[in-house]
């Protein structure tokens, strides 16, 4: 199981908005586990004798948090493409997402660079003050 | 001197350009030239008879001395795509403090969300500025209504008392006047906003049977200011709202805001998305949150689109 598949799957699971998702290839099993604000997104449990290599999401270094209470949105406007998705690269002091408060548009930035672990929010999202909304790993 | 006309293909070119007319939609439906403000004589588009063009001496000569020493530029567009996108643009390579977008067409004005603001040609007011405010963006809440009250401070100077509905539309006996949006962006000391604002100078019939609500403009209401002095009291009003807030933040203006709140001790929905809560309006808190008596008490919200209750 490729890191790429392991990518979708996790989208799949953010998308689907299923609270857990557990999949068997061979030898090899991967849970991936919709969390609150405190898990890593994904869990993954070699069944193998480290026969390939150990598949495992980095654990996340860095959490954004929302500075403002408002509506979570991963794209500068409707129709657009979003700013980042899971797996991205993210630049230190790159544009993550928007929070709308009080038809204010905030430009949200990340303060560390790192891969994109996780999205906690889903688009159009109400968010409150100091809510996890994305992890980089 | 300013023209008094441009080439029809000259203005066709730009809008096509822009992409939000495809030319097919030119040849498909005829487009309304009065609507745009314009009269059409020969292969030229007219200005109609009164039109007002922004003038950047008549801004300059209006202009307050503190909010002359912050402009750096003042840019008067014919026809553009949209003053906060042309600034947010230019936000992406250098600081836009001072910089301030004004246009004559606006083809995609943004309103929240990408909703459109329809402006014709020299009808309307589309003004964006750029600031630095010396404040993290945990510290802006509350902003986009103290930019409301500006508006209303705008108005006041030409004798005009606006109401605003929470957080910042300007409104008139419930019609809508004005609006506003605030797009922001972080930088290394605070941030740098770039404040949106249209207003209705003049609406043609034509155009305002296009729109879904009621909507006023300055003329209907007595106001005959220039265009070009509007923007320049504007600007002053405000870069004196955007320091004031940096000092004391929305607290201070809680009174005055609450003073001009539509609706207020009003029952009235709030729209969330799909949810839709009922309340009675009581106020705004310091942080610019609407503050609305329901079934469950007391509660605020920093989200949604406020409307009188239909009975």
């Amino acid at each position: 199981m490729d890191l790429r598949k392991i990518k979708k799957l996790i989208e799949l699971v953010e998308e689907s908005g299923i609270s857990e998702l557990e999949v068997k290839s061979g030898e090899e099993a991967v849970r991936i586990v919709r969390s609150g604000a405190t898990q890593p997104a994904a869990v993954t449990q070699p069944t193998t004798k480290a026969a390939e290599p150990a598949v495992a999401v980095p654990s996340a270094r860095a959490t954004i948090k929302a500075p403002m209470s408002g509506t979570f949105y991963r794209s500068p406007e409707p129709g657009a493409a979003p700013y980042i998705s899971v797996g991205d690269e993210v630049a230190s002091g790159a544009v993550v997402c928007i929070i709308e408060s009080m038809k204010m548009m905030n430009e949200i930035t990340a303060l560390e660079g790192g891969r994109c672990v996780e999205i906690l929010v889903m688009d159009g999202e109400p968010i409150t003050t100091g809510q996890a909304l994305i992890r980089i790993g | 001197m300013t023209p008094d006309y441009i080439k029809v293909d000259q203005l066709l070119t730009r809008l096509i350009e822009k992409q939000s007319l495809q030319a097919n939609a030119f040849a498909e439906h005829e487009l309304d030239w009065n609507a745009l403000g314009l009269v059409v004589r020969s292969d030229r588009l007219m200005l109609a008879p009164g039109t007002q063009l922004l003038e950047q001496d008549r801004v300059a000569a209006r202009l307050d001395t503190a909010a002359a020493a912050w402009l750096q530029e003042l840019k008067i567009w014919r026809a553009v795509d949209s003053t906060n996108k042309r600034l947010m643009e230019l936000a992406e390579s250098c600081s836009v403090d001072g910089m301030v977008h004004v246009a004559e067409l606006q083809i995609q004005g943004r309103g929240r969300r990408g909703r459109a603001w329809f402006s014709p040609f020299a009808c309307n007011l589309a003004v964006s500025a750029g600031i630095g405010i010396a404040l993290e963006p945990s510290a802006l809440g509350g902003l986009s209504l103290a930019i409301g009250l500006a508006g209303a401070d705008c108005l006041a100077r030409s004798g005009l008392d606006v109401e605003l509905k929470w957080p910042n539309d300007l409104l008139v006996n419930g019609a809508k006047l004005g609006g506003i949006l605030i797009e922001v962006v972080r930088r290394p000391a605070g941030v740098e906003a770039v404040i949106g604002i249209g207003m209705n100078v003049e609406v043609a019939e034509s155009v305002r049977r296009q729109i879904d609500q009621p909507v006023v403009d300055l003329r209907q209401l007595g106001v005959t200011t220039h265009r070009s002095e509007l923007v320049a009291d504007l600007l002053g009003a405000v870069y004196r709202r955007v320091r004031a807030f940096e000092q004391t933040g929305f607290a201070s203006m809680v009174g005055e805001f609450n003073q001009r709140h539509a609706f207020h001790g009003q029952r009235a929905l709030l729209l969330q998305g799909e949810i839709e809560l009922e309340g009675v309006v009581c106020g705004v808190s310091p942080g610019g949150e609407l503050k609305m008596q329901t079934a469950d008490g007391e509660k605020q919200f920093s989200a949604g689109e406020v409307s009188l209750r239909k009975l």
